[in-house]
């Protein structure tokens, strides 16, 4: 998983991330959104994890201490979100939080080696497998239900590939 | 901002994934995030130059520099990740459609695109590129697809006895009966001739067929 080809990590690693630049920098104002402008020290702005995480990791020239920009707490990582989840990870609209949820996790807690960001997401999602291999065993339920609606997108390829799987064995088996 | 056309291939690309012909090859697009990708490569040259020809550069000048260098030189990798992982996933669906041995269709007309419909509904396995309209492929992808077809045609003919490309589903029965789809005229099989006249039916041996059945002739009942 996770390949230099993979369509999803791609779409992840664009997704925006709250940062604070570290230094002035003339003719990068188009990251704002002001072409031909400087970005000014201690700009708050939302750039793309795959130029923030970079940004964030290499240090500045001679000064090992700082880098060009310091990653600031993002919204789906915020006490809020996580204690939401952890209060009730089924009702958890997890598509609207984040749409690439877990990829983003696993990336952040890679960078900062944040262990219980990866335990309550590994809860989270035993916890919701089990709903997701319900709605993909019991072709009564709804389709349109709200927990199908709140999947971020490596659950929805969960629910795909457990329906398809399970609609091949019952198949098979009235064959 | 730098990267927003390439993210805008991807989401084409992510449709794409699920679908079972490939759509047209976004020309425009491609051209776009080229030319954006040798500006920035332009912006590259210019800032390495500055780095060399000022030696004695300030070391605020210098940090500048760099964190310019650093943010150009991520666009133009974002850029080509895209690209390519675009490329990528319409080869691996050229590479599919190679494999079914059917024909693509050639301009459009209603009766090739049904004939790879009804190809498509006797395929079993669904996620895998059952059409291809040759003008949906820009020119090296059709010259990709034309030479991936001799490297198939060159590797399958090392194996005289098996038909690499014929069903993955394994076979159930030697002989099964066939309803005629479409009319066919005369076809010879290793086991005789048979007349393909529409909605007549057959009884057969299951491998003299298999090619019929794929190429929507057939269908097995």
């Amino acid at each position: 998983s996770m390949g230099y080809y993979d369509i999803d990590d791609i779409l992840a690693d664009g997704e925006k991330i709250p940062c604070r630049f570290n230094l002035l920098v003339p003719g990068l104002g188009y990251l704002e959104g002001n072409p031909g402008k400087s970005i000014d020290k201690d700009t708050k702005l939302d750039l793309p994890l795959w130029l923030a995480a970079v940004l964030a990791v290499c240090t500045i020239l001679d000064d090992a201490d700082e880098s060009f920009v310091d990653l600031l707490e993002p919204d789906f990582i915020s006490p809020k979100v996580l204690n939401a989840i952890k209060a009730d990870p089924k009702s958890v609209d997890l598509h609207s939080i984040m749409s690439h949820f877990y990829t983003l996790a696993e990336k952040w807690a890679a960078m900062y080696n944040e262990a219980l960001l990866v335990e309550t997401a590994m809860a989270m999602l035993k916890e919701r497998a089990l709903e997701i291999d319900n709605f993909a065993s019991n072709n009564t339920k709804h389709v349109s239900s709200n927990f199908l609606y709140s999947l971020d997108e490596f659950e929805k390829k969960l629910y795909r590939v457990t329906y398809e799987s399970k609609k091949e064995m019952r198949a098979w088996t009235n064959d | 901002m730098y990267g927003d056309l390439a993210t805008k291939l991807i989401l084409e690309a992510k449709r794409t994934k699920n679908l079972t012909e490939l759509p047209i090859y976004e020309h425009e697009l491609v051209k776009n995030i080229l030319q954006e990708t040798s500006d920035l490569h332009k912006d590259v040259e210019f800032l390495n130059e500055q780095q060399l020809t000022q030696t004695s550069m300030e070391n605020d000048a210098r940090r500048i520099n760099q964190c310019q260098l650093f943010v150009t030189h991520l666009c133009l990798r974002r850029n080509k990740r895209c690209m390519l992982a675009y490329e990528k996933l319409r080869a691996g669906k050229i590479d599919e459609f190679s494999w079914l041995n059917i024909d693509p269709v050639l301009s459009g007309s209603k009766t090739s695109t049904s004939l790879g419909n009804l190809a498509a509904d006797s395929i079993r396995s669904k996620a895998c590129t059952k059409n291809l309209a040759i003008e949906n492929l820009s020119h090296q992808e059709q010259e990709y697809f034309k030479k991936y077809q001799d490297i198939l045609l060159d590797f399958k003919s090392s194996f005289a006895d098996i038909d690499l490309s014929g069903d993955l589903e394994p076979p159930k029965e030697i002989f099964i009966d066939v309803r005629v789809l479409k009319n066919g005229g005369e076809v010879q099989t290793e086991y005789g001739v048979f007349n393909l006249i529409k909605d007549s039916q057959f009884y057969v041996r299951k491998s003299d067929v298999d090619r019929l059945i794929q190429q929507g002739f057939l269908e097995e009942i």
